[in-house]
């Protein structure tokens, strides 16, 4: 809170010399949400009794602008946390605040900002609210651009842990550089039919050795730390006409953690993507291939706070319930694999494209554990060695993720459209943490569509079904189906119902969890309120997930921006 | 151009200096000091004890009195209070003008840095936080408070029960350790020799601890001395009530010690946060 005041005191003297300077003025602008939770006991579902009756997550920004000059802050207030949210976050406070200016090629922040480099292997911070995760940094953020065509940038600070004061904290000093060339903005006579963009970072990541022991063979050691923990990437982005092409290349020094088992192995990552578009057809494909890149910036952490870096999930991200029941987490420790997109809208007056064509989008992924053998002498990921040897290209036998996914989208008139989707998923339930559980084989079938009355209402309908054998665990109960409906008045209020039965599963009731909605948006306000049941279950967002429990009860949500 | 020539200078130099790369022999560094040989306990615990660490030089001018303060308090506690002197810093670097006498080691002086001592004499109490602040470091005059402080609390979670004998050139040293509630953090446990009855040269600029402002025969007690071994894994999660862990230890003796001017000093660390739960001494 000190440093809060401080800051302020800091804005005031620069508002002061911005008025001293006659630009008085500047804007401030917004936004806000609260969500408020109330969830009764109920047995069926497993939803536990709380005590304190009603759960509240709020935030606010207020940013002021003036010219080159910015200023923020975040109030946030979790009292108590949703469920799904980590119980550090209970508290409220201002976790969030920075000054900046630009001058001449310069921008400078102070204090909070978030960043990222390239595709973000080796740094990226970012706030994904709905996972509550937020691995801010708190610091300094230097962005220069000497000449055209050239992007530095420089970052230095720590990342946000909760409520904690991360100053006084041993969590480690994070230090970066990017610098990305623009060839096309550099060198005026560069072909304008070709684009190429390259970049290059280093990130090192300063945290005092721990003492971390191993017993091998009976005998004890301890781990001789590094200290320092450096990773480079390199990057470039290629496009001629109608082709883009991406590629990035990341690898980590020595890096013994908590999530690798405290192996030495050097980590690496590489990401491609590759697409080609015409009018009606599209064709796009991601590879990827990640080696040990669990990168903290405290080395003993595990979960999804102190990330210093991310990496992409390369699987399709579903919005149906039911379609993202099984929805895999990027595994840090490794795995390799592609997917690959294509994209046709059927022209319109043939039979199958009618009168406003038909689109058509074809998805198929497939993600495996990498190759990996056992160091000479030494179980797989022994503590305290190089952990493992891995032949760069080669999959590994057990497969972590495999989705075909066949999407079509028809409009049938100008007031009646539907949506068909099929997908057959084979899930291994280690992107739950549950390694070891037998896998899971779904077939997934889709029917949407929407009637619009007028061009005030409309109506849409939905059917979701998911059809597998697995019925085992929490989150392999066997088959489901949803069914939901959904009015739309105005472009303000909306009324929808749904319930998604379990009807599949012999692990107690076959339950049905309804939800019942209304909404209501008035400019820049939007506020809903629901009643039902949650099942309990894995939230993912690009590849990061977080458990979300079971609740039976009022779920209202307050959004407002200025 | 300048400008970019000053760039690609930050970026080289950032390049070359920040990453660590150890070599693959030297990964693992085999832990020393645990042994099969055993002796008897001799000693047992059933109370609270509490270590003060006192960080001292022999050019410091107000350490006598601290030195006075620890043997006062030592005199009202008993052995609830087992006391060290840490020579290091600045103070304590060994030059002719006192005959080189060198009583640093080298963990001694790796907490006085990692702990952030700058000031002597000053001291730590369990390593406890103060004020629940940041800072471990207690002045001189605030050690009874907080030495009275942790006495006070009516429930403990660990007795260190042990024994030490001396064979040939080693210390073996056996321990037993108690839980006495629920201890639901990792430990390391920590075994180091302290010396009484060093005769040496010390400054001093108050003539109630001796000659100002030098006391040529000056006597250092509780002086931490080297070979001990530092932050063991004693329990890596969690030790439920009444469940004992037994521990052999052999340390080297070292031939400018008076050995039976020695104790041996057992105190346990909460693995997370650094601080003392127990501590316990024998002499030899």
């Amino acid at each position: 809170m000190k440093r809060f005041f401080i800051f302020l005191i800091v804005c005031s003297c620069l508002s002061s010399f911005a008025n001293a300077q006659g630009i008085i003025g500047g804007k401030v602008t917004g936004n806000f949400q609260t969500d408020i939770q109330a969830s009764k006991e109920d047995s069926t579902i497993g939803a536990k009794k709380l005590d304190d009756k009603l759960r509240i997550n709020s935030f606010a920004n207020f940013i002021y602008t003036n010219g080159d000059f910015s200023a923020g802050v975040r109030f946030e207030g979790y009292l108590n946390p949703i469920l799904g949210f980590d119980s550090q976050y209970e508290g409220a406070g201002v976790p969030y605040r920075f000054a900046s200016y630009k001058k001449d090629f310069l921008e400078i922040t102070l204090g909070n900002f978030y960043e990222q480099f390239g595709s973000g292997l080796i740094f990226r911070s970012y706030e994904e609210r709905n996972l509550g995760i937020d691995n801010a940094m708190d610091g300094l953020r230097v962005s220069a651009k000497p000449i055209d065509g050239v992007v530095i940038k420089g970052v230095v600070g720590k990342q946000r842990y909760y409520w904690d004061d991360i100053w006084s904290t041993d969590n480690g000093l994070v230090r970066g550089l990017d610098a990305e060339i623009m060839l096309n903005d550099l060198i005026s006579s560069f072909p304008s039919d070709y684009r190429l963009n390259i970049g290059g970072s280093f990130v090192s990541v300063y945290e005092k050795a721990d003492n971390i022991f191993t017993t091998i063979n009976g005998t004890q050691y301890r781990l001789n730390i590094p200290e320092n923990i450096g990773a480079g990437a390199f990057r470039l982005n290629f496009s001629y006409k109608n082709f883009n092409l991406g590629a990035e290349y990341a690898q980590k020094g020595q890096d013994p953690n908590a999530v690798n088992n405290y192996i030495y192995r050097k980590g690496n990552a590489f990401f491609l993507t590759a697409d080609y578009s015409i009018k009606g057809f599209a064709l796009r494909f991601e590879g990827k291939r990640i080696d040990n890149m669990s990168f903290k910036s405290k080395r003993t952490s595990t979960g999804n706070m102190l990330n210093v870096n991310y990496l992409p999930a390369i699987t399709k991200q579903h919005s149906y319930s039911l379609m993202s029941m099984y929805s895999y987490a990027t595994q840090v420790n490794g795995e390799i694999g592609f997917q690959a997109d294509v994209m046709y809208k059927i022209p319109k007056n043939t039979t199958l494209g009618g009168k406003y064509g038909t689109d058509v989008k074809l998805n198929y992924s497939y993600i495996t554990a990498l190759d990996r053998e056992p160091i000479d002498n030494y179980i797989l990921d022994q503590t305290g060695t190089e952990g493992y040897k891995s032949s760069f290209f080669k999959f590994g036998d057990e497969i972590y993720f495999s989705e075909i996914n066949l999407e079509v989208n028809k409009k049938f008139s100008k007031d009646y459209k539907m949506n068909f989707m099929y997908s057959y998923q084979t899930f291994n339930p280690i992107a739950f943490g549950h390694a070891g559980n037998p896998m899971i084989y779904a077939n997934i079938f889709v029917v949407d569509g929407t009637y619009k009355f007028s061009s005030h209402q409309s109506l849409k309908g939905e059917i979701q079904w998911l059809l597998t054998k697995q019925d085992y665990d929490e989150f392999a109960k066997g088959d489901w189906l949803q069914l939901g409906a959904e009015y739309n008045l105005n472009g303000k209020w909306f009324f929808a119902l749904s319930d998604q039965w379990n009807y599949g599963t012999e692990q107690g009731d076959k339950v049905h969890y309804y939800n019942i909605s209304v909404g209501c948006t008035q400019n820049t306000t939007r506020v809903s309120l629901s009643y039902g049941k949650q099942r309990q279950g894995i939230l993912c967002i690009g590849g990061v997930c977080r458990e979300v429990p079971a609740s039976n009860g009022l779920f209202m949500t307050i959004t407002s921006s200025f | 151009m300048k400008k970019i020539l000053w760039l690609v200078g930050v970026v080289s130099t950032f390049l070359l200096f920040s990453c660590d790369d150890i070599k693959e022999d030297e990964f693992l560094t085999k832990v020393e000091g645990e042994t099969t040989e055993s002796t008897p306990i001799t000693k047992t615990q059933n109370s609270q004890a509490v270590l003060l660490e006192d960080y001292t030089g022999w050019l410091c001018v107000n350490c006598p009195a601290a030195a006075a303060l620890v043997e006062e308090m030592q005199t009202n506690y008993g052995e609830q209070l087992v006391a060290i002197s840490v020579h290091t810093g600045s103070f304590a670097v060994p030059s002719s003008a006192n005959n080189n006498l060198d009583l640093r080691t080298e963990y001694g002086n790796k907490w006085n840095t990692s702990f952030g001592f700058s000031e002597y004499p000053s001291g730590m109490v369990n390593r406890t936080y103060k004020d629940a602040g940041t800072s471990r470091i207690y002045q001189k005059d605030e050690w009874n408070n907080a030495v009275s402080s942790l006495l006070s609390n009516t429930s403990h979670l660990l007795n260190i029960n042990m024994g030490a004998e001396i064979n040939n050139n080693k210390i073996i040293v056996s321990a037993k350790y108690v839980a006495q509630n629920d201890i639901n953090f990792p430990m390391y446990a920590n075994v180091v020799v302290i010396e009484s009855g060093i005769t040496g040269i010390q400054f001093n600029k108050d003539a109630t601890y001796g000659a100002v402002p030098k006391i040529e025969d000056y006597v250092f007690n509780h002086v931490l001395r080297n070979n001990g071994l530092i932050d063991l894994q004693l329990s890596t999660s969690s030790l439920p009530s009444q469940k004992e862990i037994t521990k052999n230890y052999s340390i080297n003796i070292d031939e400018k010690w008076n050995i039976n001017n020695c104790k041996v000093v057992i105190f346990v660390t909460n693995a997370n946060t650094g601080e003392i739960i127990q501590v316990n001494e024998i002499d030899l």
